[in-house]
């Protein structure tokens, strides 16, 4: 498919950008974008989510810190330049965080950077605009929550049908494996009366194709996407000591 | 409306459910806490009762103003600012959205629930977060006032709202200065700075002695601060009387007042509920258990004639 090699050569790309920046001296957290990458991409280029006048709607980006990624596509479709990027974070305007208000250019519909709020914030924007679809990307350390829960039982509830929900389920916390979590067992989400989905959250035909279907949807959805945290540089994936700390900047030059 | 017979809450939720009627964009969302006025509307599907999870609810009203609806959160003042603070500051106040929050149970108004539901520390709360602006509606004229222009002020807005009959003795000009202010006494001498239903305590509980005046706050960021510094420049006594805790409630508000405008030679008083532990009283009786705090009308007179002799 056309668009799916297209989107394939995209994530490359984005990447790249990603890399570029936190090689040029932007930090971010390299593991947590890295792992969500693929599932951002796929959703913007291939259509899922519409820019309209430089603005992204209806999807919360509920992972903050890989405000990275997003960054990186900005650069991308033109609408910041890196340099001034760059001088926004050295003002002070851009942290580690993704912060809209002190950002002039509002590519963002909300702030995000304290976790477990973006299925409840969903919600009310789900019931605002009934005829369009609310994406949210959640990490799956997140789900410890309360907040979470609440938000998934008033959906399966009230037959909230318009969300989905996307689970990038790399494992890791910022500080410990999670792979043994309950409440990240699949067969607990079943019991809700909102879709389950399971892909690859790197192999991006799959993901676009689960979109598509999602898309179509009558009710909502939740997607677990098993990923890998620090994907594509080998030397990080997977280590825990990658949440918060970037590793030598000569390993990320390898992949420039 | 006839306001002089009516409990505040009623005539607030009557004025929010006629414009709700009127208004398609308007939603009203609740942790289960029911309100007699509301009833009617209950099943209508903009008024959404997310149930007991104050943090989903300041969530989804978060969204749904996000996408330009007018949006109304009522419920117990405590859990809403107490178990939702980091939503409310967060997605409510970071985002700047014009969410009226309107918290029922200020002070010792269930008296009988205990320091679950004794709201003495919401104040302090909504304080630290600077987009928010705090109004105390004890009065039902006011309680009118601002349930009819509640969405054309603009930003986050929370509400206290007292319960029972309450006096009607607000006006227009008071909302303009933030506070009222009533000299009773001709004398300078005495000032109490009060706000909420103790304002209307001071007067029942000082029908008698006239010789002090009295500053009502009603919003408690965005007052005629000029105003209320000539005022406390020409008395010599001040006493902040509050049902709030000295750091949850209006004492901090005042006294950075007080320091601005370098009136430290006033002797200041305070009267507040007290805080060096946490409060497990309980009674039918809002009255009986301000008494036995010491900060009713009781201790409201004692704390006057000890004011008068030093």
């Amino acid at each position: 498919m056309k668009i799916v090699d297209n989107i394939e050569k995209k994530t490359k790309e984005i990447k790249k950008i990603f890399l570029k920046l936190v090689v040029d001296g932007s930090k971010y957290h390299l593991g947590g974008s890295l792992s969500c990458l693929d599932l951002i991409v796929t959703m913007i280029y291939g259509n899922f989510l519409k820019i309209n006048n430089n603005n992204l709607k209806n999807f919360i980006l509920s992972k903050g810190h890989a405000l990275g990624i997003l960054h990186s596509i900005m650069i991308e479709k033109k609408i910041i330049k890196s340099k001034s990027l760059f001088r926004n974070k050295e003002i002070g305007n851009i942290g580690g965080q993704l912060d809209i208000y002190n950002f002039k250019k509002n590519f963002f519909e909300w702030n995000s950077g304290s976790l477990g709020h973006s299925i409840g914030i969903s919600i009310g924007m789900s019931i605002a605009e009934k005829n369009k679809k609310i994406l949210t990307l959640i990490g799956d350390a997140e789900i410890d929550e309360g907040s979470v829960w609440e938000g998934l039982f008033f959906i399966s509830d009230k037959k909230i049908n318009n969300i989905v929900i996307v689970i990038d389920r790399n494992n890791v916390s910022a500080s410990s494996r999670i792979e043994k979590k309950k409440n990240l067992d699949i067969n607990l989400l079943k019991r809700l009366n909102i879709d389950i989905k399971e892909i690859d959250g790197h192999n991006i035909k799959q993901i676009y194709n689960t979109f598509k279907k999602i898309y179509n949807s009558k009710k909502s959805v939740i997607v677990v996407a098993n990923t890998i945290k620090g994907k594509g540089i080998k030397e990080i994936e997977n280590n825990l000591k990658y949440s918060h700390h970037l590793p030598k900047m000569s390993i990320l030059k390898k992949y420039l | 409306m006839n306001l002089k017979n009516l409990d505040i809450r009623d005539v607030f939720f009557e004025n929010i459910k006629n414009f709700f009627l009127k208004n398609k964009d308007f939603y009203i969302l609740t942790n289960d806490a029911d309100v007699f006025s509301l009833q009617q509307i209950k099943n209508h599907e903009r008024f959404i009762d997310a149930g007991v999870c104050e943090q989903n609810l300041i969530n989804i009203a978060s969204g749904l103003a996000r996408k330009n609806k007018k949006v109304l959160i009522y419920g117990f003042c405590n859990f809403l600012c107490h178990r939702a603070y980091e939503q409310i500051k967060i997605n409510i106040a970071s985002m700047n959205l014009p969410i009226a929050i309107v918290g029922i149970g200020p002070g010792f108004s269930f008296p009988y629930d205990g320091p679950t539901h004794h709201g003495i520390q919401d104040i302090s709360n909504i304080l630290t977060i600077p987009e928010f602006e705090i109004y105390n509606l004890s009065d039902n004229k006011f309680a009118d006032y601002m349930s009819k222009n509640i969405f054309k002020i603009s930003g986050p807005k929370y509400i206290r709202l007292e319960k029972g009959v309450c006096p009607t003795n607000f006006k227009k000009a008071d909302f303009l200065n933030g506070f009222e202010f009533i000299p009773f006494s001709k004398k300078k001498e005495t000032l109490i700075i009060t706000t909420g239903y103790f304002s209307q305590l001071v007067e029942k509980s000082l029908q008698n002695y006239k010789n002090y005046s009295l500053i009502s706050l009603l919003k408690l960021k965005k007052f005629n601060k000029k105003k209320l510094i000539h005022i406390l420049r020409k008395y010599k006594k001040i006493l902040i009387y509050d049902e709030n805790t000295f750091y949850g409630g209006i004492s901090p508000i005042i006294n950075k007042i007080i320091i601005d405008c370098n009136l430290i030679g006033k002797k200041i008083y305070y009267l507040t509920c007290p805080e060096d532990k946490q409060i497990f009283k309980y009674n039918t009786e809002r009255s009986k258990i301000l008494d036995s705090l010491g900060i009713g009308g009781i201790g409201l007179n004692k704390k006057l004639k000890y004011i008068n002799k030093s």
